[in-house]
């Protein structure tokens, strides 16, 4: 297991110097030059030229990576071509914003789901089955723009109509202002974005959950205890459900990474000042030192996330040796 | 420097700001004013900085206005008025040396006096080259950027130029003043990071606060303000993604105060009770830039357009109402030139309108040799009538104005113009370069209408100049003529001033029209919501250009609230 663990830490961090260098070039061979003067053909080209020099992107892309691995090797992802601040500044004031928001939307659905698909899976077949799928399908084809704006209009305008503004949520942001430490207030402001996506999460989490334990619910140790006479309860819950929440364990670990980069529609549309926001308008700006820096984060958490999944594998499955 | 009488004063402008205090606001009465309060603002987007020598952008802009006082400011008419300045300038009669004086009773924050020194230390750090920020300043039109401004007294600046420059007024000394004890010593290759997330000192009616960086920003009342503490006790900008959600906020009172409503948020908005919503043309607008040129720059082809008789016959060809309507769903006004209908240089009788008439179109194609081939695309010499129409591909109303042109075009004339939707960071290289044969741009305007950028020969980009916004390549000694007359028409009195310039712009409009430059499009419409707000007033056309972007910060001390909490 160790031996196991020390390879696939080398492996990862091979993966991640290959991946800096694909994700460097890609950002720097894109046509046109970076930074907002870029978009204003009235820019003095002198002030484009001497921003371009202060920043090294007038030498060709392969010669500004040295010095970028070198950086990034000691932990520096550089500044950002817009906010003039490190991007690990943004990555700390946006980053706890994002784990917040899609860690208690994925608690959320998952205690949904997971029950959901369950009781499917015990009940195949059945009105509450059939209803389940075609209420998943519906979630899953939705797509978040159009659901998060349906929320809002109906949450936050709807609701606040019909009730004569006596009950709603909010439409925008994490507080209702800056001075705000209040919980409550947090948690109210948070009602409709996880709402968004736990709704889409839940519809893909119960289908999965769904196939697993209908899997193992055909397995013959399965049979072998409802044989055994044991209440089907206890055949389910106890037996089949810590098998088949294996694959949900694994599938929780490799969407872990996606609380950092955050969900950029569901952040868009409800103002939530996240990883998702950040790395949006990043992308709009071309301000590849950030974009780089979420690219990484996320694809190192990605690389640690999916050892974990692998490594947890082993310890709850005895049957599993690497 | 002794002026004396060699100096003559030039009024160009006729409004005194001090008037508007007497009867309250924006002309409300003042017992509906009341105090107190905080005016929610929407932002879309989060600054980046508060040191206003890098404001560049919209949201930065807007973030600032609240901080920083103006020399001059834009009234509701877009007229250049005084803020910081006690009048309006004067001008030597050589109608190089400009004098300004200010007001003496305002202050910074730390309670130091606003002097002139403020105001040469702000011109000598944006006139600096060294100067290291997104935001460009031009100050190239002084003697010198270090001697060609200086203070004699303390409420007395001096502008000296080399040459008569009547575009100086509106472009130059309408602008913020920075405080010279703070960044008067302060490196200017490092400005871009100088006081970046606080300012320490600022002038405007309001001081910054709090912020929490992608959330809000909170602004307190400035009490040393000198038109007076402002009726609000505090303004709270509200990062608001979401153009649904601000538009709704806006609607339910959350937000007091949303400057820019778009496309169908209007509608929703106008239709809403209880809120004050404005719409107008922006400053700013789109055209067809056609390659004017007989051959592309770099001699690979024959332009489509170097013909005028084949730009009328484009402008001939399309219902231009009917397809600005269809381009922007109704959400934008037609343009027959540059000059906006909200400026009071407008002028409706000097420009060239073309109505659909194909046939004629048809004939003015076939008077400049193109002939319709078998395929319905027109020939001349062997080659087809056949380019890119190059377009932003992340702007929707431009890619499917270009789509509706193309189409009416190929039908109607035998044109075919094939809609090249383009990266904008890749969007104006071959623009700028001279090789390219159309495509739809678009043009910010400033205070002045002053287009030699945009039409003067000598900006023609790349041939004359390597930072001119003039890529068509047409050259007209007569539209020269005219940019430069506009340019250097300062008289003794300000409706001299305007007349002349007037009657100047309308001869560049007609040009302009009468060789199809270009094919003017539209002007967006924007809209500007209140809930709760008083004191609001609009200039011609319900205009609130000036209320927006720091054009004029004083409202901001003058408007309050209808019921503060």
């Amino acid at each position: 297991m160790t031996f196991y663990v020390i390879r696939r830490v080398f492996i990862g961090i091979l993966l991640l110097f290959f991946m800096s260098a694909a994700f460097f070039a890609l950002t720097r061979l894109t046509p046109g030059p970076p930074f907002s003067t870029g978009e204003n053909p009235r820019a003095h080209q002198e002030l484009v030229d001497r921003r371009l020099h202060n920043l090294g992107l007038d030498q060709p892309w392969y010669q500004q990576y040295p010095a970028y691995l070198n950086a990034l090797v000691h932990g520096n992802l550089g500044d950002s071509y817009v906010n003039n601040v490190p991007v690990t500044t943004l990555l700390w004031q946006r980053v706890p914003n994002s784990v917040l928001l899609l860690g208690v939307s994925l608690i959320v659905s998952l205690l949904i789901a997971i029950p959901l698909g369950v009781f499917a899976a015990t009940h195949q077949y059945s009105k509450v089955d059939t209803t389940t799928s075609v209420l998943s399908y519906v979630g899953i084809s939705v797509p978040s723009f159009v659901l998060g704006i349906f929320l809002l209009l109906g949450g936050a305008v709807w609701l606040r109509h019909v009730t004569n503004g006596g009950f709603y949520f909010p439409l925008f942001g994490m507080h209702l202002n800056a001075s705000t430490t209040d919980l409550g207030d947090l948690v109210w402001h948070m009602v409709l974005p996880v709402t968004s996506l736990a709704i889409l999460s839940v519809a893909g989490f119960s289908r999965f959950m769904r196939a697993s334990m209908l899997e193992v619910l055909h397995q013959d140790y399965v049979r072998t205890a409802k044989a055994k006479g044991l209440p089907a309860r206890s055949v389910n819950y106890k037996h089949a459900l810590r098998n088949a929440i294996l694959p949900i364990v694994t599938l929780v670990a490799l969407q872990t990474p996606q609380f950092v980069s955050g969900a950029i529609i569901t952040e868009g549309i409800f103002s939530w000042p996240g990883m998702g926001l950040l790395a949006f308008q990043a992308a709009l700006t071309r301000d590849y030192p950030v974009i780089l820096g979420v690219v990484m984060l996320v694809a190192a958490l990605t690389i640690l996330f999916n050892l974990l999944a692998d490594v947890a594998y082993a310890v709850v499955d005895p049957r599993i040796r690497y | 420097m002794h002026l004396g009488s060699r100096l003559r004063a030039v009024a160009l402008a006729s409004v005194i700001p001090f008037a508007i205090v007497a009867c309250g606001p924006g002309g409300t009465p003042s017992s509906t004013i009341k105090e107190g309060g905080t005016l929610v603002y929407a932002l879309d987007s989060d600054p980046v900085t508060f040191n206003p020598f890098e404001t560049s952008t919209v949201p930065d802009i807007r973030a600032n206005q609240f901080l920083w006082p103006n020399l001059y400011q834009a009234d509701k008419n877009l007229s250049v008025v005084p803020d910081l300045a006690a009048g309006p300038p004067t001008v030597s009669t050589d109608l190089k040396t400009w004098t300004v004086k200010l007001r003496t009773d305002a202050k910074w924050s730390d309670g130091s006096p606003i002097t002139s020194a403020d105001v040469v230390a702000t011109v000598h750090m944006q006139a600096n080259a060294k100067l290291d920020t997104d935001a460009s300043y031009d100050w190239s039109i002084l003697t010198d950027p270090v001697s060609g401004v200086t203070a004699p007294d303390a409420s007395t600046v001096v502008f000296t130029l080399k040459n008569p420059f009547a575009p100086f007024y509106a472009n130059n000394l309408v602008g913020y003043v920075a405080p010279a004890s703070v960044y008067a010593n302060a490196d200017p290759t490092k400005m871009r990071t100088f006081q970046q997330d606080k300012p320490t000192v600022t002038g405007g009616p309001f001081l910054f606060d709090t912020r929490v960086a992608g959330s809000e920003i909170d602004y307190k009342a400035n009490p040393n303000y000198y038109l007076g503490k402002p009726h609000f006790a505090k303004v709270v900008l509200k990062i608001i993604t979401n153009s649904t959600a601000a538009a709704q906020a806006v609607i339910s009172g959350d937000v007091n105060w949303d400057p820019e409503i778009t496309g169908a948020a209007i509608d929703t908005v106008k239709a809403a009770t209880g809120v004050q919503s404005y719409t107008y043309p922006d400053l700013g607008y789109f055209d067809v830039r056609f390659n004017d040129r007989a051959m592309w720059v770099n001699k690979s082809k024959a332009t489509l357009f170097g013909d005028v008789n084949v730009r009328r016959a484009f402008a001939y060809a399309l219902d231009k109402n009917a397809l600005v309507k269809a381009a922007t769903d109704g959400h934008s006004t037609p343009m027959w030139g540059d000059i906006v209908p909200a400026s009071a240089y407008y002028d409706d009788t000097a420009v060239v309108k073309y109505q659909q008439d194909i046939p004629k179109a048809k004939s003015l194609m076939d008077a400049a040799g193109w002939t319709v081939g078998s395929d319905g695309i027109r020939v001349k010499n062997g080659v087809k009538f056949s380019g890119k129409f190059f377009v932003r591909a992340d702007k929707p109303q431009r890619v499917k104005a270009v789509q509706i042109m193309s189409e009416q075009l190929r039908t109607n004339l035998g044109m075919d113009l094939v809609p090249t939707p383009t990266d904008f960071k890749v969007f104006y290289a071959p623009i700028q370069a001279g090789n390219f044969d159309l495509a739809l741009a678009g043009f910010g305007l400033t205070l002045d209408p002053d287009d030699y950028t945009t039409f003067s020969s000598s900006q023609l980009r790349p041939e004359n100049s390597s930072s001119g916004s003039n890529w068509t390549g047409f050259v007209n000694a007569e539209l020269d003529a005219a940019i430069t007359a506009q340019r250097n028409d300062l008289k003794a009195t300000a409706a001299e001033t305007f007349a002349a310039r007037k009657a100047d712009f309308a001869k560049i409009e007609h040009i302009l029209g009468d060789n199809v430059v270009s094919y003017f499009l539209w002007a967006d419409n924007v809209g500007m919501a209140f809930n709760g707000v008083n004191g609001v007033v609009t200039g011609n056309n319900d205009s609130l250009n000036y209320a927006d972007q720091g054009r004029n910060v004083q409202i901001f001390a003058q408007w309050s609230l209808v019921s503060p909490k």
